[in-house]
């Protein structure tokens, strides 16, 4: 299942084919390879869809990784709330991100958007047209993505400050240390590794970044936001161009093979292996080219390999970068103002330090639940209160229906949304009805159901598997394991090809059974590789206690490791179910007639003549009720799971 | 070179009071042990000293400088961590001009100290290693390098052999000693071990509790503790206690476990001060008692539990009466499980306890 995908699609990739045709694909050799690289028409859109990539990607990595490792010098102290403020700040990260982006694209509506009336009203800065222009539409991008994802960094960061031991610092501190000296010489390079790790994981992601573009920009406008996997489902599925398609993801497959062989060494290398329990194919070449002189420097560490190639091929969106920096003046002064102020305050004694660390954590906790607090308020809004202004922050009364905007920041109170959502099946605009938008809970319904299911599977199958690789010498294991662990790295728009034609053969598109399928595959390869991690955790002298008095080895298994690996169990158990439930490409594109599970559906929902976000927001906010639950739940395991078990806390 | 004076120093954890109002005076040049088991508080003082934690009440006095409240960066210290605290991503030599680093000492004199340092510790080839690289003992002189690099006032270490294996710290304390009187270097050093402390110290401030039990040069608390703790503490087999009570007419011991012993003559005087028909325990150390095979006058017949032979002597464990006795013999000596032989009791250099208050009525 996870390799005749990528065979076919190498065939196909070699061949003229149009999925939607009925005419048999036909070999053209390295036709639609040239075409990608050399044809006037098609190479400089696909050059600049890489650009616009790896812009995102240097952008969205840089933020986060300045906000997520700021916030977690400010985390790094004991206090009351702590544990709160943390897992409340990790919320975002596990929601799914087509809500997400919907619910951006909702705050940064031009006129009547929160965002803009925030930087009118408190910052009087004129209104932006997010979504509209070309600079704007790739912040805003940036912004949903470093909102998500910057906890993330926050939280291997925080990992990384914790494994400190305080006695370097006592040491340094008699050794008449300043603050600043030790953080440059103790904490920093001690940091690094895990950071680098969160870097390259953002990295990856961020480069075949979809869901998000997908439901926040469309590529638009022209194709200034358009990413490569954005463009590679426009090939295959709009213009149908199959085999060209397949070329492409095939040449997006190769350069994530390389990020995750990076990827897996540095994982070895923080885990303290000396051989990488995945073999990365790669490896050695690095280390041979240490000798070449210049060159050599690059190669010493994968951070400034990643660097040196990002430069080179990149530069050109660099210097816009830089350029955009410079020719925004208030930016850059802004960012001047920051850095003395910061450099202000470390020289204050602790307890003043303390005082702004607090009001920091503050803000930074307002700034990341005010979405999703802004989401469940608009839930319960009638809608002609939704975008009035100024806008409603609180309720007072209980709205009777089709209440009208009262001036204030208070509103009336509705549950007409979630009643709309839930018992009637179609939706109710302003001005009509909508046809066709779905059934609600039964999409919910849906969701849980084929979530638990093939979660169910991928878990049960993955202990049993994870308990071979962990206990059993098997042949070749370095690299099934590093094969497992790449595909699930891939996009998904590089498997979706095949699949969908694989789908269309046997009859599967538009089932809940295609998507169990589907779903207890691809998250078949996580939980076995997290799982190995957990099983690994348990001393095998526990197995060998019991084989030697007698036990099979499966009694050993059910009697003995399985109750010690419960916690492991149900931890991968949720970040498979949550990865399932937020899952958007696939289900909506083996979907013909109409979204079997629910992210789609709330999509659609939009996307189908008027936007009833009042609606889409009492569904965002039932969809993501269960993944907040989950959150709360399994936060002792989350940076654990989060890095494929790489940082056991 | 510093002297430094503690003076009624307090410290609390909580509830639990880790230093009890404890005093001492350390002098130019010496080399100050802290001994003690886990949790008597040596290791607090110490850290007190290097200003890591702010006492409750009383002073740290440095030279006369009243230090009690000034960061460790003020203070002129230098300090080795149990755990060694070395650098893991610096190098050897990195390590070693970390702390002149941080004072921006100018380039050549960095150069110059390390150099001397990686000497006088016969660590030069392993400069360019890092700690990953390095064996215990080799980051163990790495550490006590870092600290000789920046010539402070003085030197604390705590308990910086804990992590090595016998045979290495038996050569690193005699490599320590002679550092120390090389450097002439006032040193506070805190071990568990008495034998560390025995070896190396000028004196010891045994701690019990909070409190320093006694002071005195290793020869002091040796022959003459000033109380149950550090008589039983210090030496290797620990001193035979046995309670006992003197008879009215103060001629005899008798011993808990049954075994009476005609007092002897030079013990007369000594045990003077030990009043008749109370609780008291005596101590004896395993070399102040001999045994023989053949009965004689002040000898008393005991019976051989074990044999333990060490190569250099033996160690006889042996039962009177109700009392077992340690005994250090030649290793010539032998006898089996059961035997039985003759022993005598030094009591010219015998010990006895109050057995309430533990102190000794014998010094």
């Amino acid at each position: 299942m996870n390799v005749f995908p990528l065979f076919w699609s190498l065939y196909l990739s070699f061949c003229k084919y149009v999925g939607t045709s009925n005419k048999a694909p036909e070999w053209i050799g390295g036709a639609n390879y040239s075409r990608l690289f050399m044809d006037p028409d098609f190479a400089p859109d696909i050059w600049k869809n890489f650009q616009v990539t790896a812009q995102f990607t240097l952008m969205a990595v840089v933020a986060q990784l300045l906000i997520g490792f700021g916030m977690a010098v400010l985390l790094n102290r004991t206090f009351r709330a702590k544990g709160i403020v943390t897992t409340l700040i990790l919320l975002p990260m596990m929601l799914s991100p087509v809500v997400v982006g919907l619910f951006w694209k909702y705050m940064f509506h031009t006129d009547l958007g929160i965002v803009n009336w925030i930087l009118t009203s408190v910052f009087h800065i004129p209104h932006v047209n997010w979504l509209n222009q070309p600079d704007t539409a790739m912040w805003s991008l940036v912004i949903v993505d470093t909102w998500m994802w910057s906890p993330f960094v926050m939280l291997i960061s925080l990992a990384g400050l914790n494994a400190v031991p305080p006695h370097l610092y006592e040491a340094a501190e008699v050794d008449r240390a300043s603050a600043w000296f030790k953080f440059r010489h103790i904490t920093l390079p001690m940091v690094s590794p895990l950071v680098m790790i969160a870097l390259l994981f953002r990295t990856m992601d961020c480069f075949k970044i979809f869901d998000t573009v997908y439901v926040l920009t469309g590529g638009a406008p022209g194709d200034a936001t358009k990413t490569v996997s954005y463009s590679l489902y426009k090939q295959a599925f709009d213009a149908h161009n199959t085999g060209y398609a397949c070329a492409l993801a095939y040449v997006i497959l190769l350069i994530i093979i390389g990020l995750a062989n990076l990827y897996i060494k540095y994982l070895a290398k923080v885990r303290g292996e000396s051989v990488p329990d995945a073999v990365p194919l790669l490896g050695n070449l690095t280390e041979k080219l240490q000798g070449v002189p210049v060159l050599g420097w690059f190669m010493e560490t994968p951070g400034r390999l990643v660097g040196l190639l990002a430069l080179i091929a990149f530069w050109r969106q660099i210097r816009d970068f830089l350029m955009f920096l410079g020719g925004h003046y208030v930016l850059l002064i802004g960012l001047v103002v920051l850095g003395a102020a910061l450099f202000g305050i470390s020289r204050l004694p602790q307890t003043a330090r303390n005082l702004f660390a607090y009001v920091a954590i503050g803000l930074a906790a307002v700034a990341y639940l005010f979405p999703i607090y802004w989401i469940v308020v608009t839930s319960f809004k009638p809608s002609k209160q939704i975008f009035a202004i100024p806008p409603k922050f609180v309720f007072t009364h209980m709205a009777p229906h089709g209440e009208d905007a009262q001036p204030g920041f208070a509103a009336g109170l509705t549950l007409e949304n979630y009643d709309a959502i839930l018992f009637k099946r179609e939706g109710n605009t302003w001005d009509g009805k909508i046809e066709g938008a779905g059934d609600f809970p039964h999409q919910f319904g849906n969701s849980l159901f084929i979530g638990g299911l093939s979660t169910f599977l991928a878990v049960a199958l993955g202990t049993m598997a994870a308990y071979a690789f962990a206990r059993f010498r098997i042949k070749g294991k370095g690299d099934l394991l590093f094969f497992i662990l790449s595909t699930r790295m891939m996009p998904a728009m590089v498997a979706i090809i095949p699949i969908f034609l694989m789908y269309r053969t046997l009859g599967l598109l538009d089932t809940a059974l295609g998507l169990i399928i589907l779903y207890t595959v691809f998250n078949l390869s996580f939980s076995t590789y997290l799982l190995k991690g957990f099983f690994d955790d348990i001393p095998h002298e526990y197995d060998d206690a019991a084989l030697l008095d007698g036990y099979s080895r499966i009694q050993t298994f059910l009697k003995i490791s399985l109750p010690q690996a419960l916690t492991g169990i149900a931890a991968t158990a949720v970040f498979c179910f949550i990865t399932a439930w937020n899952e958007f490409a696939f289900s909506q594109m083996l979907s013909i007639k109409q979204p079997i599970t629910a992210p789609p559906a709330i999509v659609y929902r939009y996307g189908s003549g008027g936007v009833e976000w009042g609606q889409i927001a009492a569904g965002a906010v039932i969809f993501l009720i269960p993944a907040a639950i989950f959150t709360f739940a399994m936060r002792k395991h989350l940076l654990r799971g989060v890095t494929f078990g790489a940082i056991k806390k | 070179m510093a002297t430094v004076q503690v003076k009624n120093l307090t410290k609390r954890f909580d509830h639990n009071i880790a230093i009890n109002n404890t005093s001492l005076t350390i002098e130019d040049g010496m080399f100050m042990v802290f001994l003690g088991p886990s949790g008597c508080g040596k290791t607090t003082t110490l850290r007190c000293i290097a200003g890591l934690e702010i006492p409750e009440e009383g002073q740290i006095l440095i030279d006369g400088e009243d230090v009690t409240k000034l960061p460790p960066s003020a203070r002129d210290i230098a300090m080795v961590f149990q755990q060694y605290a070395i650098y893991p991503h610096m190098t050897v030599a990195e390590n070693l001009a970390f702390p002149l680093k941080a004072v921006n000492t100018p380039r050549d004199e960095i150069e110059k100290r390390v150099q001397e340092a990686a000497k006088t510790l016969r660590i030069e080839r392993l400069l360019g290693r890092k700690p990953g690289k390095l064996s215990g003992g080799e980051m163990q002189r790495v550490a006590i390098g870092r600290a000789i690099v920046r010539r402070p006032k003085v030197f604390l270490m705590d308990e910086p052999l804990s992590n090595l294996d016998a045979k290495l710290r038996t050569e690193m304390r005699a490599e320590i000693k002679h550092l120390q009187s090389d450097l002439n270097a006032t040193t506070i050093y805190v071990t568990h071990d008495q034998l560390e402390a025995m070896s190396m110290a000028d004196r010891i401030a045994i701690m019990y509790g909070g409190i320093v039990q006694q002071l005195g040069t290793p020869a002091e608390v040796y022959d003459h503790p000033s109380n149950l703790f550090v008589a039983g503490f210090i030496g290797s087999p620990a001193m035979n206690f046995a309670p006992c009570r003197i008879s009215e007419d103060r001629s005899k011991l008798l011993l808990a476990g049954g075994a009476q012993i005609a007092l002897h003559a030079d013990a007369k005087a000594r045990f003077e001060p030990a009043p008749a028909n109370k609780e008291l325990i005596l101590g004896v150390r395993p070399e102040d008692l001999a045994l023989r095979r053949d009965p004689q006058p002040e000898f008393d017949p005991v019976e051989v539990y074990v044999v333990e032979p060490l190569g250099a002597e033996n160690i006889f464990t042996v039962n009177l009466k109700g009392d077992p006795f340690k005994v250090r013999t030649l290793p010539t000596f032998l006898a089996k499980s059961g035997d039985t032989l003759y022993m005598r009791i030094d009591q010219s250099r015998s010990h006895l306890f109050d057995a309430e208050t533990t102190l000794s009525l014998t010094e």
